[in-house]
Formats: structure tokens, sequence, C-alpha cells
């Protein structure tokens, strides 16, 4: 599902998979983490996907029953797994190669977000900011008022 | 050789590259866009809706097209007849350079030509001709969506409303703008004032970029030729937002052909 990044680590799994997440989170992580585990329910290949700590997108995989999940459906499921064994890779990407995966793969997406509570915020940017995914506030005057900045208030009548 | 795509599809998309100003970039953009669609799977073909002044064939190095959507216009041939192959699963209706018969064009039949295309394309993209003319009517009111390429600039603004005004009252829907050639200066029009206006959002945001120019004297795409550059990143952000529906932030350079790669796979799946 995702793009090739940096691997930053590729593990055998000491601890729960909830406990890997959260410390990416911790240290507003920005990428994927992927783990697959066995236990008595066989084999089980899930990754959970974050911006800059916060979880964006999910999706678990159960070989055994051959099961597909999504989103947040499939980011409860990773909260178990706690006797597993397993391995995890952890994985860099930019914010926007995790937006444009999750972009393509929408049902991927978790919809109850969460970050680290101790997750430092960016400050905003300043100036002109371009448009984005509506993170940030810009003060935009009326249609009338953008109009008349430019000289075209006569085409008010097209509004 | 003349093809057309050979599939149904019932969510196929007519979507016109319109600016109302001319120079503002709409061929390219138009061109390039409907090559990162078929490059990433779609079945596309992209119309020169420009009958007196063509362009996209150009621009796509196409070198011969004796038949053309002046043919197609003047009930000479079918649309499929005028449809060439140029790669990447992109197929192109070009204009004819001549114009000798142009007075001869029925516009009525414009329309009849992309309802055929839509037949067996994922997207039909139509490159509009400027201005408000008879030709560039058809090829606007032949759409069901429009996308406005501007500059950020107040003349191409004043343009691209008029012809927001128009498709609203020919029922074709503003999808998205596309602002070109940014310089990055202080009097130039901001995108949320943009957003504003037109109501509809930029779904991208293009610098200007010498390499768009570069590819278009050598008459091969920068989408092609230029996978890194500022240009391609805009274009793959407008192609990602009519895929899936999202704007997305802009796309860092270097990264480009990496995600072009990742989503070409993912569409195959």
């Amino acid at each position: 599902m995702f793009p090739s990044g940096q691997l930053v680590k590729s593990e055998e799994l000491k601890q729960k998979p909830l406990e890997v997440v959260n410390s990416l989170k911790e240290k507003t992580f920005t990428g994927y983490v992927s783990f697959t585990v066995k236990n008595e329910n066989g084999i089980h290949d899930f990754t959970v996907a974050l911006i800059k700590g916060e979880t964006v997108g999910a999706f678990h995989e159960s070989f055994k029953t051959k099961q597909l999940t999504h989103g947040d459906e499939a980011l409860v499921k990773t909260t178990g797994y706690e006797n597993a064994a397993g391995f995890y890779d952890v994985v860099q990407l930019s914010e926007e190669q995790v937006q444009l995966a999750l972009a393509v793969r929408p049902e991927s997406e978790v919809k109850q977000r969460e970050k680290h509570s101790d997750a430092k915020e960016n400050k905003p940017r300043e100036g002109n900011k371009e448009s984005n995914n509506g993170k940030e506030e810009t003060v935009v005057a009326s249609s009338e008022e953008i109009l008349n900045k430019y000289g075209l208030s006569s085409l008010a009548e097209t509004q | 050789m003349n093809t057309i795509n050979n599939s149904s599809n019932r969510d196929s998309r007519v979507i016109a590259i319109a600016s109302g100003k001319g120079g503002t970039g709409k061929t390219s953009i138009a061109v390039n866009l409907s090559l990162a669609l078929a490059a990433s799977g779609k079945k596309t073909t992209v119309v020169d809706g420009d009958v007196t002044m063509a362009s996209t064939g150009i621009m796509l190095g196409l070198k011969r097209s004796p038949i053309t959507i002046h043919n197609v216009l003047m009930g000479e041939c079918t649309v499929a007849e005028a449809t060439y192959d140029i790669a990447r699963g992109l197929k192109v209706v070009p204009a004819g350079l001549s114009l000798e018969r142009i007075k001869r064009l029925d516009f009525d039949k414009f329309k009849t030509a992309i309802t055929e295309l839509k037949q067996s394309n994922d997207f039909v993209i139509i490159d509009c001709a400027p201005g408000l003319e008879k030709d560039a009517m058809a090829a606007l009111t032949s759409a069901e969506e429009v996308i406005l390429v501007l500059n950020p600039e107040p003349t191409s603004l004043a343009d691209a409303l008029k012809v927001k005004a128009l498709a609203e009252r020919n029922g074709v829907k503003l999808s998205g703008v596309i602002t070109n050639m940014r310089m990055g200066e202080k009097t130039e029009i901001r995108n949320e004032e943009l957003e504003k206006l037109l109501g509809c959002r930029v779904v991208a945001s293009i610098p200007f970029d010498p390499h768009a120019k570069k590819a278009s004297t050598s008459q091969t795409p920068a989408f092609t030729k230029f996978p890194k550059s500022d240009f391609t990143a805009g274009i793959t952000q407008a192609m990602t937002f009519l895929i899936t529906g999202k704007v997305t932030g802009k796309a860092k350079k270097g990264i480009v052909r990496k995600i072009f790669e990742s989503i070409s796979t993912m569409f195959k799946k």
C-alpha cells in the first residue's frame, strides 16, 4: 500500500504492538509500522500509519481466515496480540507520501484520530497561507471585497 | 493507428480544462494531466477542443494525423477514426491545422463525439479553446465538469469568472481550480481568495517552471521528460484529486516519481 521509504527498524517483536505504536506516537513519527505476528489464531499482518505521531490509517489481515479489515476496525485489532511472537518494521515516510497512500486507499483511513498527549504541535505557518487540507486558519475577505481589491467589482454580477 | 479504448465504463468522466484567457498553460496542463491519468491506469482520451488553433497533438509530438476532430465535425468520419494512440495508454483526438474548412464545422457534432468517447474511457479530457466563441462553448458544454486553469493575476481571474458563470448556466459543474505559473509575488491573488470567489478548491498550485516551456518546445510532455519538476508535481496533485477526490499537499520534488510508481502499482492490484 505504501511507497518505499526509509527503513528505520526491523526486529523481533519483544513487546506488545500497541507499545510499539505508542512509542512512535511519542516521537511524533511519520510513516508506518508493519507487524507480522503469530498466535493461537494463526498469522496476522497489520500496519498502522502515522503522521506526526497521529494514527491516520490502519489495515489488518488474518491469513487463517483471509479476513481483511481497514481503518478504525483494523486499529482496534492491533491493540491485541499481547503474547504474540513476531516481527515488525518501522518505515519512515514524508507526510505527503502517507497522505497520498491513504488518498488512494481511503478505506484504510482512521476516522478516530489519536496522538500522544505529549506530542508537540507544529507552529502554524505565517504569511500568505496556500490552500491545504484545511488545518490552518486564514482570514479571507468577502467576495465583494476581493473583487474590489483587484479592480473587478463590475464582475460582481457573475457571483 | 486509429483506435479507441475498448471497454464500457459507466463511471466515465468528461472534464473540460478551460480558462477563458489564452496563455494560462491550459493545454500543457490538459495534456500532462491526461498523460498522468493514463499512466496511473485510467483509460484516458484527450480531445483538442481548440479547432482554430490546434495544439494538443503538437504538444504530444503526434507526427501525422490525417483525420482529425475537424473531419468528425464535418460528418466525414466517426470520432474513433480520429483517435490516435500516444503512449502509456493515452489516446488523443487532435484538431487539424488547416484553416480552409473551419467555416464548415458543425459544432453540434462535438457533443455527440464526446458522448461516444465517454463510453470507452475512464476520463475524457477536453482541452478547451480560450475565449467564449463557438468552439470554446461547444467544448465547454460537452463536458460534465470543468476545471479552471488560471494565472494568479486579475485579468486571468476575470476571464475565469466568466467561464464559471457560463459553465454553471449550462449545467457544467466546476470541480476545481488549478493555479499555474505562480511566481511567489506578494501581489498575486492568493489561493484562498480564488477559492472564495470561485466557490471551489484549488486542487493544484503550480509555480512558474521553465521545464514546462522546455517540454513544450521539445514536443515531449513535462510529465515524461521532467518527472521531478515542480510542474509535474503539480500535475500529480491534480491527478490525485481527479482519482481520489482529495486535495493533497504539494508533493516534493524528488519523490514524485516514487509516489507515481507506487500509485501505478496500486491501481493495477
